[in-house]
């Protein structure tokens, strides 16, 4: 049996409110998702997708069970060990694009390379760059740019080092038709050239490998 | 990308926190350097002024002795007139006449308008036991100084008083203590003492003159004469500023004695001497001066060296927690990217050092402005402009490594809980927050 890329096990992640009563966000959830797939979360706000996406980031502990990556369980490694792993391993995609306000398009696609440096990144940060239609904006601010712009630099930055996994939260949420579309057409050309993509999305018109839908912090449907 | 465009790059985004940061360590680092700087500015403006007045003083001195020559020369020289068979060798070995003479003499001196003197001082002075002390003295009785006629211009309207006497006449009831005995005594003016049975206020204690002058008693003369059975008698008339053009003492004798037939004029106080001593009250004049001027600089000093010990803490305090709380600041408004960071696998001690290096590169900037600053505040205000050879002497070495090392290493010390807290940032929390 090949290792998946992502590979959850009973995983349960329950919120204790300091002033309400405790939220189970995930309930014994289990998936599975190989490489090459294009894999879609789907379920309506609260129902657990962005939890799911930081436990599989690395970010978030999972109460019960077993998150894998790539065989690696996170649980045992250190938050730094985690952090070393995530820099080479996974790439982010949110919705609110989270680039540095102060650092041109280019060196956004570069801040990877604070935690995991190496030879030939800019190179590879220009091509991406310029893959994905914004040559003629490198050098400027996530304030100049437009959504649609913003989350393809947010994209390129995700893909700089070439990761097995690619985490996306909602990451068509704050765009236009056109730009949600070029989004994830990207993606989904990503996990064709054998990435995986785990996305959360509110859109039902996701055409997804795996669409797994959540509610209320239960897996209601899992299917190809 | 490296850490260090990191902070670059956002230090050219939010130019003004970082600005305001900077210029709190300049005004530390300024204060600081001035404060010492212009103390030790000041401790050699000091030292050049005493140098010059002391300089002032040698010059004054000269003038002095220029000035007292010609006086001396115009004021001739004071004389003792004393019986003409008093043995000179006698007078000597006692250290006053032996031989009296009629206290009408000098009246008949001053009556007949000498020539030659100005002032007259009868005495009578003869060695005694201070009974009550057991000591010898020499004890001496004085009317104080009697007119002359012809010397006006030195009285008082009544023509019997002089309006500014050299030496006072003593009031019954008081006494005068040579230097020697009040020392040995401790008496002091005010004091009250007992003599042959008597209680005298001391009016006055004399300068020490190093002779038998030291263990003198100064009574009224009456009271002198009734102690040694001696009334209507005196052994003494001093000639005090006698006018004589010429330096011949023989002068004045003839003047005298046309009029004193049977006494003899000795000169008992030489220009010389008369010099000498006015030298000597104008050097110690001088020396006060010096003194109060250099206790005058000591304390201004103490008050400046006060302000500093105030001022410069003080500032550095304000500087220090200006950096903490910028950066604090910057911790909170950068929350969002400190997250995303954490997210993309920057460690914890990353994260720090964006803080950290910021606030050393605040720090290092600053002390370097502060340091030009000092040095231009010491320039203007300092009293010794830069062009002097001696103005960068004072500009201390050890004090402007200290401020360039200290002040960046107090500034990540001021950072350092805003960055523990930072690096503390839960990205999951961050994240959630932000989506």
């Amino acid at each position: 049996m090949n290792t998946a890329t992502v590979e959850l096990t009973g995983v349960s992640k329950t919120y204790q409110g300091s002033r309400s009563a405790a939220v189970a966000a995930l309930c014994d959830f289990s998936l599975r998702v190989e490489s090459g797939s294009f894999v879609v979360l789907q379920g309506p706000s609260g129902c657990g997708k962005t939890t799911l996406l930081l436990m599989v980031g690395g970010l978030l502990s999972p109460d019960q069970g077993m998150v894998r990556v790539r065989g690696q369980d996170l649980a045992a490694l250190s938050a730094e060990g985690r952090a070393a792993f995530r820099a080479r391993t996974i790439g982010f995609v949110f919705q609110q694009f989270h680039l540095i306000p102060y650092l041109t398009a280019l060196d956004n696609v570069l801040a990877p390379a604070l935690a995991v440096g190496g030879a030939g990144l800019r190179q590879r940060a220009e091509e991406s760059i310029t893959r994905l239609g914004l040559s003629d904006r490198r050098d400027h601010l996530p304030g100049e740019l437009s959504s649609g712009e913003r989350q393809r630099v947010a994209l390129a930055r995700a893909l700089l080092h070439q990761p097995a996994l690619i985490l996306a939260d909602e990451p068509t949420g704050n765009l236009d038709e056109e730009s949600a579309m070029a989004v994830l057409g990207h993606l989904r050309a990503y996990a064709r050239e054998g990435g995986a993509v785990l996305m959360a999305t509110h859109r039902t018109d996701v055409s997804a490998d795996v669409l797994v839908r959540l509610r209320s912090g239960a897996t209601v449907t899992d299917h190809e | 990308m490296t850490i260090w465009r990191l902070i670059t790059e956002e230090i050219r985004f939010r130019r003004l926190g970082f600005a305001s940061g900077v210029l709190s360590i300049l005004v530390a680092t300024g204060c600081l350097i001035a404060a010492m700087t212009l103390l030790r500015t000041h401790d050699t403006r000091a030292e050049r002024m005493l140098a010059e007045r002391e300089r002032a003083t040698r010059e004054e001195m000269e003038r002095l002795e220029d000035d007292y020559r010609r006086i001396m020369r115009d004021l001739g020289h004071n004389v003792l007139v004393i019986h003409q068979d008093q043995d000179l060798s006698e007078l000597q070995a006692l250290g006053h006449p032996r031989l009296t003479m009629p206290e009408a003499y000098a009246h008949r001196l001053g009556l007949h308008g000498s020539k030659t003197l100005n002032h007259l001082l009868p005495v009578l002075q003869h060695r005694a036991t201070w009974p009550e002390r057991g000591v010898e003295i020499l004890l001496s009785g004085t009317p104080g100084q009697i007119p002359v006629v012809g010397r006006e211009r030195f009285l008082a309207a009544d023509g019997m008083t002089y309006r500014n006497p050299i030496i006072r006449a003593l009031p019954p009831g008081m006494v005068r203590i040579g230097h020697s005995l009040a020392r040995r005594f401790d008496l002091k003016p005010g004091d009250t003492t007992t003599l042959n049975g008597e209680d005298l206020r001391v009016e006055q204690v004399l300068p020490q003159e190093g002779s038998i002058a030291d263990i003198a008693v100064w009574v009224d003369l009456d009271r002198a004469q009734s102690w040694l059975g001696l009334e209507g008698k005196i052994n003494g008339i001093l000639g005090l500023e006698c006018i004589c053009r010429v330096d011949a003492l023989g002068v004045v004798d003839k003047d005298v004695r046309s009029i004193l037939p049977d006494v003899q004029v000795l000169e008992f106080s030489s220009r010389v001497t008369a010099r000498a001593l006015a030298r000597q009250r104008a050097g110690q004049a001088h020396a006060k001066a010096l003194e109060a001027e250099a206790a005058h600089q000591e304390t201004m000093r103490r008050e400046r060296r006060l302000f500093a010990a105030v001022l410069v803490p003080l500032a550095v305090a304000v500087a220090l927690i200006w950096i903490f709380m910028l950066t604090l600041g910057n911790v909170r408004e950068r929350r969002g990217e400190i997250g995303i960071l954490r997210a993309l696998g920057v460690g914890q001690g990353a994260i720090m050092m964006v803080f950290l290096l910021k606030a050393v590169l605040m720090g290092g900037i600053g002390a370097v402005l502060g340091l030009v600053a000092g040095i231009v505040v010491t320039g203007l205000w300092g009293g010794i402009p830069p062009d002097d050879p001696e103005f960068w002497p004072h500009i201390q070495p050890g004090l402007v490594m200290a401020a360039l090392l200290i002040a960046p290493a107090l500034c990540a010390l001021a950072a350092w809980l805003p960055a523990v807290r930072a690096a503390a940032e839960d990205p999951a929390v961050v994240l959630r927050d932000w989506s």
